[in-house]
């Protein structure tokens, strides 16, 4: 059974329409390309039935984010680009803290769920 | 060691401002998400240092960044040098002719992992600052 939050879907076509232009930010930010928001779609897809919902981002070099967020020290943040890659970054506590790569293979890396789990419990 | 340049630094506890003119980089609770502290064009992150400016000054800046897009203006993510030099980066005054308060975050590294891991420790010590309703 797979994720089925519809609104985050509706959310992730509204941030990857608004952020197609340069710009975007005010800063010179970089378009979200049609790639980056195919992308996006699958990985949400591909969670699993029960994952808490994230809500959709943008960053000025042109990914688009998750967040799980639960406090400003337990938070999780997916960056989605137009390659596959997952850069994730992630707040674990008062001095815990974790951060890499996971390549996407239409299959949630093993690494983000487990920190899903940590940050923002189902 | 550092690099005499002839403009003066910047004070731990000066205020730093950055703009939000999307609305989705700020959450509900009114916080700030780390996307808004991504430098790009890498290696720099724009600010505006609060020093010498009225609040409404302040503001104008914010809304002519704004203007420029063109988008509306939300608020501002307020942090101190200190919160930057925190993280081993620094802030430098980079005035420019628009914004003799302009300032750059520098040192960020190269990699996008850690660019957003330091991008969440700014974020969860940032105050968010909705734009008063006045400010035209």
């Amino acid at each position: 059974m797979k994720f089925r939050g519809k609104e985050v879907f509706v959310e992730l076509c509204a941030v990857a329409e608004e952020c197609c232009v340069s710009n975007w930010d005010g800063h010179g930010a970089a378009p979200i390309t049609d790639e980056t928001y195919r992308v996006a779609y699958r990985f949400l897809e591909s969670l699993p039935l029960g994952t808490p919902a994230p809500t959709v981002g943008a960053e000025p070099d042109a990914h688009l984010t998750l967040e799980w967020h639960s406090s400003p020290r337990r938070t999780l943040s997916v960056s989605i680009t137009p390659e596959g890659d997952l850069h994730y970054a992630a707040l674990l506590g008062p001095r815990k803290k974790a951060y890499g790569t996971e390549p996407f293979f239409d299959e949630v890396p093993k690494a983000i769920l487990d920190l899903i789990g940590q940050v923002a419990p189902a | 060691m550092s690099v005499d340049t002839g403009v003066p630094s910047i004070a731990n506890d000066e205020l730093l401002a950055r703009f939000i003119v999307f609305s989705r980089w700020v959450r509900r609770d009114q916080t700030v998400k780390p996307d808004a502290f991504i430098p790009h064009p890498y290696p720099d992150l724009s600010v505006t240092r609060h020093k010498d400016l009225h609040a409404e000054d302040l503001w104008q800046i914010g809304q002519r960044i704004a203007d420029a897009r063109p988008a509306s203006l939300y608020g501002r993510a307020d942090v101190t040098a200190a919160d930057v030099r925190r993280q081993k980066l620094e802030v430098e005054p980079r005035p420019v002719p628009e914004n003799l308060n302009h300032a750059s975050i520098i040192g960020w590294p190269a990699d996008k992992p850690a660019q957003k891991s330091f991008a969440q420790e700014l974020a969860a010590v940032a105050r968010y600052v909705a734009k008063p309703a006045a400010v035209i």
